[in-house]
């Protein structure tokens, strides 16, 4: 069985959405998932009338179209797009950096298809006072517990498929380029 | 037209714009100048110029390059326009009518998991507003788009 299957199913049951852009767009060389919770974030019917929100939705668009987007490694915080470590959990974020920042955690489901799990401010990812000793291998334990929550959603919605891998960063995202070499 | 359409010419014609279609197409707005500053410093760097070089050019640290270059950010014209300069280039304006700018386009090119489901079209109902303001380093009280794992488990 194929993953696209399960995507389809889990579209007929509305636990998944594909987010189509808002304004016509003449490639849709990426798709975009949302799990129907991240989802009610990103709808204009049903999120918040804020310019944040405004803006995280045209980030999602202009990603489905095909943009060019910068993907970063480790520690580069300058990027669109960034696997979280431990690298081997394949869990990445979309990182919108201008205030209040905001972060989507996702899998990919193939190439070029982004599977969004969960949306969470950055503040509020800092909002509870961490005790330094939780603080293993420089991951915040905020981030380590969306790995954990991204994973759960993931094998709730497709069970024993693994999200895609891959060996370079072309092998994720079409028309992209390395955070390190700008 | 279509349903989103016809509802983003709704809402953009209202007395007051909401905030939701400003936001939306001020990074629209924003990206499109990444893209092009992004594409012309990769030319630029397939010529042996570097970010250093550009930072120079127009007295500011090379770190602050970094950091326009990398994602879409609130540039200002004068931002846009000293960095265009130091890569040769003079930035030019083009305002299209909003109606021009979205019309009817057939995408012609679709990822293979869009095809695959087109034919679903669901989209899940809902009439609650979700909050994505952050909290002042308190714990949020608008938490409501973290639900716990338990609900996913059994979902």
């Amino acid at each position: 069985m194929s993953i696209r299957i399960l995507v389809r199913d889990r579209i007929k049951e509305q636990r998944l959405v594909e987010v189509e852009p808002l304004v016509p767009v003449l490639s849709r060389s990426r798709s975009v998932l949302a799990c129907a919770k991240a989802y009610e974030q990103l709808d204009p019917e049903t999120a918040e009338d804020s310019l944040e929100a405004g803006r995280l939705r045209r980030k999602i668009d202009n990603l489905i179209r095909g943009d060019r987007i910068v993907v970063g490694q480790r520690r580069n915080r300058d990027c669109d797009v960034k696997r979280l470590d431990p690298i081997s959990q394949e869990v990445w974020e979309v990182r919108e950096r201008n205030s209040p920042s905001i972060r989507m955690f996702f899998r990919f489901a193939e190439k070029d298809c982004f599977v969004i799990t969960n949306i969470r401010s950055v503040a509020d990812l800092f909002s509870k006072i961490w005790d330094l000793k939780n603080l293993i291998g420089e991951v915040w334990p905020e981030w380590r517990a969306e790995i954990r929550l991204c994973k759960a959603r993931w094998r709730a919605l497709f069970i024993t498929f693994n999200p895609h891998t891959g060996v370079s960063l072309h092998d994720y995202v079409s028309n992209s380029v390395d955070g390190g070499n700008i | 037209m279509t349903t989103s359409q016809t509802r983003l010419m709704a809402a953009i014609s209202e007395d007051t714009i909401a905030d939701f279609w400003r936001g939306y197409f001020q990074e629209g707005f924003r990206s499109e100048v990444h893209s092009r500053l992004l594409e012309l410093f990769e030319e630029a760097s397939r010529q042996g110029i570097t970010k250093a070089t550009i930072a120079k050019r127009i007295k500011k640290r090379p770190e602050l390059i970094t950091r326009m270059l990398s994602s879409p950010s609130n540039l200002e014209c004068d931002t846009i326009s000293d960095i265009a300069l130091a890569l040769g280039c003079i930035p030019k304006l083009n305002l299209e009518r909003i109606e021009d700018s979205i019309r009817d386009l057939k995408p012609n090119d679709v990822h293979p998991m869009t095809s695959f489901c087109v034919s679903v079209g669901s989209k899940v109902q809902v009439s609650s507003k979700i909050s994505v303001q952050p909290s002042n380093a308190r714990p949020s009280a608008k938490a409501k788009f973290v639900f716990d794992t338990e609900e996913c488990v059994n979902a």
